[in-house]
């Protein structure tokens, strides 16, 4: 099924987060995020939500080194989830969890520049070349006379070889 | 600062639409945004509160219904406010704009029900 959840929010960090890990050894980190509302058609203040933020593992480093008032930019989803407190009452929480955390101007705590986590800069492996060496036998006619250093690389073939692929 | 949210998902139950002493129409829903699923995973979704004013919360009110699936665009606004002397908190996207994505058996229109909000 079709679904879209996307959140963007820029504004300044509460209080200072504090770093804790599950027992499954992923570190998390929670922190409220305060953004002020644009201003009234009237020129007064629109009000300030505060705004939940989880972070997991390399976000929530990252997030550890930021200070109170921070200014960030938090993009993520809006999760929400249920629990029971000591009182056996259900507490039902609505909160963003970050994928991506950026300190904006201002914040040049050292390291943080450097530190960005993106969920999407993974490194990626690049994959090794395939050298499809079926073809190669099959193309009879490829001229292996040629300069040796050239077969090291996966050799070009004509239009006319290509049409023998069977696929 | 900048606070803006995008959400596809299907309406839980029929909206809520009532006019404020102001006079102002006011609707609320709840969608289910389904989760991303990994094979073997059961699936899950997150339930989001939205709200509409005006306009948008009468073309609501009057087309959609419980299933539906909506594109919502708006602010995630915290507000506080107190029950049987409680401090509790409401956390609910308000959508200055909100889009019908499938008009289910009864399409009688074509049109995109698409309004901005004037706020």
């Amino acid at each position: 099924m079709s679904s879209l959840n996307k959140i963007v929010l820029i504004g300044s960090i509460e209080t200072n987060p504090e770093l804790k890990a599950t027992n499954a050894g992923d570190s998390v980190i929670n922190f409220s995020l305060s953004v002020d509302r644009p201003q009234r058609p009237d020129g007064t203040q629109g009000g300030t939500d505060s705004i939940k933020v989880v972070a997991w593992r390399e976000k929530a480093e990252v997030a550890a080194k930021l200070n109170q008032g921070t200014l960030i930019l938090v993009e993520g989803r809006i999760q929400t989830r249920s629990y029971e407190n000591d009182e056996g009452q259900r507490i039902y929480v609505t909160e963003v969890e970050a994928r991506e955390l950026k300190p904006l101007v201002g914040s040049d705590i050292a390291g943080i520049q450097t530190a960005t986590v993106s969920a999407t800069t993974e490194p990626v492996s690049t994959p090794e070349p395939t050298i499809e060496t079926k073809t190669v036998d099959d193309a009879s006619n490829f001229d292996f006379t040629d300069d040796s250093a050239e077969l090291s690389k996966p050799p070009e073939f004509g239009s006319e070889v290509e049409e023998d692929i069977p696929f | 600062m900048y606070n803006k949210s995008f959400l596809i998902g299907r309406l839980v139950r029929d909206p809520e639409t009532r006019v404020t002493v102001s006079g102002i129409t006011v609707s609320r829903f709840t969608i289910a945004v389904d989760r991303f699923k990994k094979r073997g995973e059961e699936s899950s979704a997150d339930f989001i509160r939205v709200v509409c004013w005006r306009r948008l919360a009468e073309i609501c009110g009057q087309y959609l219904k419980k299933g539906k699936l909506v594109a919502v665009e708006g602010p995630l606004h915290i507000d506080s406010y107190e029950k049987d002397g409680v401090e509790r908190e409401s956390v609910e996207v308000v959508a200055d704009n909100v889009q019908m994505l499938d008009w289910g058996t009864e399409s009688v229109h074509e049109e995109e029900m698409t309004e901005r909000s004037e706020s």
